[in-house]
């Protein structure tokens, strides 16, 4: 077998491998890019109690640990409720919050790696608060202060799309399931 | 242990297939009974006759021609995919300006397919992770109705709070509060 031989058969298959390679790339950065976003958003809201009552931090708020030490000086944090849905784009969710106040959820777009939000708690008719943000895919946005019982509610605000959140949902069903009477 | 008892016992003995006690008594009626130690002195005749017969007959055989014919049967199996490829490989003869390439074509690909494999391995593991690292949220607007509204961020998680200072919401409405029996 000649050396041109050699040369005339290889190259090419040498380009094709790479070609390939550099396909697949191609391929799996733009399965990446579009698996980022999907047509609906999973909206999760959970809702806590912080308080001085006790010392305790309900394991099924295990991911939201480092935040609250951070945040709050409460010895006692306890889940209420948590509730996860999948939201279309620009559709309105309305969450029930303990104390007979309910949080809107619309959300806007995806934009540079953020999900855009409108987060609206209100109580009776009276908005306590509206914004607007745009929050890391899949992070969580705190509202907290409305009295509740001995203590205040901690609203944890989590929105994702594309992969399936992290979420606490497990844990949180799990959580609900023991909490309520 | 009598005569009587030991001799149907006595091949067993002989093979060692007797359990412990009987083995003990089998041998300890053989030493003194000169009948039964001459029995199992005709089964050892008898073990070594046949064992020298068939060690004989053994050696006799010609294994000579086995493995001319094994050979051919192991050489009718199909060669497997790697087989073909290394054959495939070395007959092309390729120089390593050739080699060198392909080889770093492979390794790229080994590594963008561990890459993909890693990444949808656990697809909930990667946004957990994100979530603990980054809740960093960036707020347009905010409106209130309460007195005031503090904006607090996590430096560890970048998590934002948005603290609504809300005295009037002590007071709350039992008959919408579902939650709250006690009040």
């Amino acid at each position: 077998m000649g050396c041109d031989q050699v040369n005339g058969r290889s190259v090419p298959a040498s380009l094709v491998i790479l070609s390939a390679s550099l396909a697949l790339l191609g391929a799996a950065a733009w399965a990446e890019e579009s698996s980022a976003v999907d047509d609906e958003v999973e909206v999760r809201i959970d809702t806590i109690l912080a308080s001085n009552a006790g010392k305790a931090f309900d394991p099924a708020l295990s991911s939201l640990r480092q935040p609250f030490v951070g945040l709050f000086p409460y010895s006692s944090y306890r889940l209420l409720q948590g509730e996860q849905r999948r939201v279309a784009w620009r559709r309105e969710a309305e969450f029930l919050i303990p104390g007979g106040r309910y949080l809107v959820v619309v959300p806007r777009g995806y934009k540079d790696g953020r999900v855009q939000l409108n987060v609206m708690l209100i109580q009776g008719s009276r908005p306590l608060v509206n914004t607007v943000l745009a929050l890391k895919n899949h992070g969580v946005f705190l509202v907290a202060g409305p009295h509740y019982k001995e203590g205040v509610l901690v609203i944890a605000i989590g929105a994702g799309t594309g992969p399936i959140a992290p979420s606490p949902s497990t844990q949180v069903q799990a959580a609900v399931t023991a909490h309520t009477p | 242990m009598s005569c009587r008892e030991t001799r149907p016992l006595l091949p067993l003995f002989f093979d060692g297939e007797l359990e412990a006690r009987q083995m003990r008594a089998v041998a300890l009626h053989s030493t003194r009974c000169p009948s039964c130690e001459d029995e199992l002195r005709q089964l050892e005749r008898l073990q070594e006759v046949v064992a020298s017969h068939v060690t004989a007959m053994v050696e006799e055989i010609d294994l000579g021609d086995i493995w001319a014919g094994i050979a051919p049967r192991l050489d009718t199996r199909a060669p497997t995919l790697v087989q073909r490829l290394r054959a495939w490989w070395d007959e092309r003869e390729f120089g390593w300006s050739v080699r060198a390439p392909a080889f770093a074509a492979a390794a790229l690909a080994l590594v963008v397919g561990i890459g993909m494999w890693i990444q949808h391995e656990d697809p909930q593991r990667k946004p957990e992770l994100a979530s603990r690292v980054d809740n960093s949220a960036v707020l347009d607007s905010v409106q209130s109705s309460v007195d005031s509204v503090a904006l607090v961020t996590d430096a560890e998680t970048n998590t934002t709070l948005l603290w609504v200072m809300d005295d009037a919401g002590a007071e709350v409405d039992p008959a919408v509060d579902q939650w709250d029996a006690t009040k």
